[in-house]
């Protein structure tokens, strides 16, 4: 079972086919059974009613008629006439007595034949027309039982060969003495006639004696061995009335006459309607499994047409694909569904695409990057060439410009893109060296660099690029111009600041410095890259910012978050992330 | 979501609750004619239905005990007993000769009715384990109009002598037990002058390889004319006078055997106490008196004798028993 559960419970089709299936098919079987049992009992009962009377009705016959023979068989035995018959041997009397016994049976003679026994049992008259021998042993069966009770009519069962018969007898006793025995027999034939109206002769009746042997019935019941088989089952302790009788039968006693009479009708439910029914019930259970079937896989479809759809656009969107929309006009929750997976491929497509765009924009400033490191080792070589030509000449800012100018050039060269802080400002102090013999040391330069700071990770190169701009457009023009690089953190950022002495910068300057306004920067190309490189790298909170300061000058700051893990680490996750 | 388990548990019960319905609509017995096992008794009868019919009818209606028959052959039944685990089956054996009822007396329950002094005791039991019902002997027969009266035999020996060769009708010994015991019959009253061989051979010779297969096929052979003479139970031959048969019954001028058939108690019978009122009245005066007067049977009864008397021989069964194969074996190769 197990098995088929999981089987089931596999497919949604299955699942829904098998409640579909309970759903219609359980009330309809038990009802169709109910119905077929309640409407079987109560046909049966109106069965047996209808059988009661009648039977009622052929007791009432039989004994009727038994009263009435009992009488005619005393007033016989009350007969001097035949007395005299049995015990004289003379003719005359004996015919004499004949003629008694036949004007004392006249109106009985269809019904039975009448014998009159001596008391050997032999028989000395009898109304039989047939030549049929009616000896009786006296000291058996019915004329013992007679002689032992010569008061009552004995009734007896007895069977010669095939056919059996009921026998009636009485005793005639005169002065206390038995002198023989009257005796009336009744064959199928008067039976016949003792019952003709007493019942509906569809149904077939048996009677049977006090042991359940059979004394009469009718043709149909003697087919179907009625008799035999209720004594067979009464002997064996079996159940009389057994489901799989062709026909239903009832049974009563006749009155006290130690027989019983039997009524077989038709069963209520043969066989064949019985089929039929069920037939009909089966078929209509088959509809409606079809009927289910139908419905369960079209229920499962569609439930599941749109669940499959969704399924392929997802694997679809697995696969990279994000053009996909899924269809859907239904307005219930698979439609829901199916509107909310198009919404979030839609936004998960744009997401895709402003990522696109930064890879793009940070390959740019590469490239430009690259450009500028045009054939770094030859001018490095060339430079190192003229920092000794310098030192042997005694030209010692040859030395130092070249020296430092080597040391940038290096650095900017170098594979890493980012460095420690305090590289950087080394850097921009190499720089400035450079600039101050260029500008003959027309400007000061201060740095403030806290301990803590020192190590913290920043892009290559951002600094010079401020620095420069603070020179070239700001201190170039002065005699005593100043620079300042302060650094410090501030709410777990990192700043850096430029000032300097300069003139500043106008309103509409400033306003383009923070534009970020690609095409509108390109006389500020370090400007621009370097507030693209802080962008691009950690997100739009941070960047380059200028402002005017009102004692002159302009004070640009860089802000970015601190990040003082190792070196190797932080670029690699930079560059993965 | 759901437990199939559970469904189909539920499916069960309403199947039955709608099954259930029916169940009681249909379930009216008739308890009122349920019998009391003191009611009932099961006999088991290799008699002819004309002899226990009659019998049993009239002890059912005189002592009001419902009586099951199971009929069969002798052997058949009393296998069956055998088999049968003890007080699971019959209650009482009525039939078959008694030395079949001898070999199988392990089987009965020991009995003497209390009219047993009434009684034949020249077959009685040793040990009470059968009790004796009816004499059958054996006797020879002639078709009368081809055998007048004063011609007919009237001893063993005319069998064996050729004045009846090829005129004898005789049914296989082997097949059957009557005729075995006629064959008996014929050695054992004829020892004194011939020995058990030559009765065989002679007769053999007589019989000239033409032998019935069953009792009644000797006698139709002697009723239409085929053989003169025949060899049979009296029963039989009585039974065949009444149809209507022509036919000639004699008791050889030596005597004849008689050897009845018995009843016995099967043991451990879960009806004892009716196997045993079947068994009084069995050899009660009237039934005894209608197997005379009715069944063509002698009565075990000394005083229930209305038939005419007949010279007994005593039918020494323990001789029969021992040398049955041997006679047998001999019989079947004189007629192969």
């Amino acid at each position: 079972m197990g098995r088929a559960e999981s089987m089931i419970k596999r497919s949604f089709k299955r699942e829904l086919f098998v409640c579909f299936v309970l759903v219609a098919l359980l009330p309809l079987l038990i009802s169709d059974f109910s119905l077929l049992r309640v409407f079987k009992a109560k046909l049966s009962k109106d069965y047996e009613k209808d059988a009661m009377e009648q039977m009622k009705n052929i007791e009432e016959n039989v004994v009727d008629f038994l009263n009435q023979m009992d009488r005619t068989l005393e007033s016989l035995t009350r007969s001097h006439t035949i007395l005299t018959g049995i015990t004289e041997t003379d003719s005359w009397l004996r015919s004499k007595a004949y003629k008694q016994l036949y004007e004392e049976t006249q109106e009985f003679r269809e019904y039975a034949w009448f014998h009159v026994l001596d008391l050997d049992g032999q028989c000395i008259f009898t109304t039989s027309s047939a030549n049929q021998k009616t000896d009786l042993p006296p000291y058996w069966g019915i004329l013992k039982v007679a002689y032992a009770h010569p008061d009552d009519m004995i009734i007896r069962r007895a069977g010669d060969g095939n056919a059996s018969s009921l026998q009636l007898a009485r005793a005639i006793i005169v002065n206390d003495e038995c002198q023989g025995f009257v005796l009336a027999v009744l064959y199928e034939e008067h039976f016949e006639a003792i019952l003709r109206s007493a019942y509906d002769n569809k149904n077939g009746i048996a009677i049977l004696d006090r042991f359940w042997e059979e004394v009469y019935s009718t043709k149909t019941t003697r087919e179907e061995n009625l008799g035999q088989t209720l004594r067979q089952r009464r002997m064996s302790g079996e159940k009389i009335k057994q489901t799989t009788d062709g026909i239903s039968f009832y049974i009563m006693p006749i009155e006290d006459s130690g027989l019983y009479l039997v009524l077989g009708k038709d069963t209520v439910f043969t066989e064949d309607i019985t089929k039929t029914l069920m037939g009909v019930i089966l078929t209509i259970a088959l509809l409606c499994m079809l009927f289910c079937l139908f419905m369960a896989s079209f229920t499962s479809e569609y439930l599941t047409t749109p669940i499959k759809k969704l399924t392929k656009a997802m694997s679809s969107v697995q696969n990279g694909n994000l053009d996909v929309h899924v269809d859907s006009k239904r307005k219930d929750e698979l439609g829901q569904l199916s509107a909310d997976f198009n919404r979030m491929t839609g936004e998960l497509k744009n997401y895709m695409e402003l990522q696109v765009q930064h890879q793009r924009e940070l390959s740019d400033s590469n490239i430009a990057m690259m450009q500028a490191q045009l054939n770094p080792h030859f001018l490095y070589n060339t430079l190192d060439t003229m920092k000794w030509v310098g030192k042997v000449n005694h030209i010692p800012e040859i030395a130092v410009l070249s020296s430092d100018l080597a040391k940038i050039l290096r650095m900017s060269i170098s594979e890493e893109k980012f460095v420690r802080l305090s590289e950087e400002i080394r850097l921009v102090h190499y720089y400035m060296e450079i600039q101050q013999i260029r500008f003959s040391g027309r400007f000061s330069f201060d740095v403030e660099l806290p301990m803590e700071l020192e190590d913290c990770i920043v892009p290559k190169l951002i600094i010079q690029p401020i620095v420069e701009n603070a020179v070239l457009h700001g201190v170039k023009e002065q005699d005593a111009g100043h620079i300042f690089l302060n650094v410090y953190a501030q709410n777990g950022r990192l700043y850096i600041e430029v000032t300097d002495s300069g003139a500043g910068m106008s309103e509409e300057m400033i306003q383009l410095l923070n534009s970020r306004d690609r095409e509108a920067l390109k006389g500020h190309i370090g400007f621009y890259n370097v507030a693209t490189i802080l962008r691009l790298y950690y997100g739009e909170a941070y960047g380059v910012y200028a402002e005017s300061k009102k004692s002159g000058g302009t004070k640009v700051v860089l802000v970015l978050p601190i990040n003082l893990e190792e070196m190797g680490q932080n670029a690699e996750s930079i560059s993965g992330g | 979501m759901f437990s199939l388990q559970k469904i189909i548990e539920g499916i069960a019960v309403a199947t039955a609750l709608a099954v259930g319905i029916c169940g009681c609509a249909a379930d009216e017995d008739m308890e009122e004619y349920r019998l009391a096992e003191e009611q009932k008794l099961t006999v088991y009868t290799s008699h002819k239905k004309e002899i226990y019919e009659p019998i049993i009818k009239e002890f059912e209606e005189r002592s009001g005990i419902w009586v099951e028959i199971v009929p069969g052959g002798t052997n058949e039944l009393l296998e069956k007993i055998r088999f049968e685990e003890n007080g699971s089956g019959g209650d009482i054996m009525f039939g078959g000769g008694i030395d079949s009822l001898e070999v199988y007396s392990g089987e009965f329950e020991p009995y003497r009715p209390t009219q047993y002094d009434h009684l034949d005791h020249t077959y009685a039991s040793e040990t009470d384990s059968y009790t004796v019902f009816s004499k059958l002997p054996t006797v020879l027969i002639y078709n009368k109009k081809m055998v007048i009266s004063a011609g007919a035999p009237r001893s063993w020996e005319e069998l064996l002598s050729s004045r009846w060769k090829g005129n004898i009708a005789y049914a296989d010994p082997v097949k059957s037990g009557s005729s075995y015991t006629s064959l008996q019959t014929m050695i054992q009253v004829l020892s004194s002058q011939y020995s058990q061989e030559q009765v065989l051979r002679n007769f053999s010779y007589n019989l000239e390889h033409d032998i019935a297969q069953g009792s009644e096929e000797a006698i139709e052979a002697v009723v239409a004319g085929e053989k003169l003479i025949g060899i049979t139970y009296e029963e039989a031959a009585l039974k065949r006078i009444e149809a209507g048969a022509d036919i000639g019954v004699i008791y050889p001028e030596q005597g004849t055997t008689a050897v009845p058939d018995g009843c016995a108690i099967i043991k451990d019978a879960p009806h004892q106490e009716n196997a045993r009122l079947f068994m009084e009245f069995i050899v009660s005066e009237d039934v005894q008196r209608l197997l005379e007067d009715q069944l063509h049977r002698r009565s075990v009864r000394e005083d229930v004798t209305n038939a005419e008397a007949i010279e007994e021989i005593p039918y020494d069964l323990n001789y029969s028993r021992e040398h049955r194969e041997e006679v047998l074996a001999l019989w079947e190769e004189l007629n192969p």
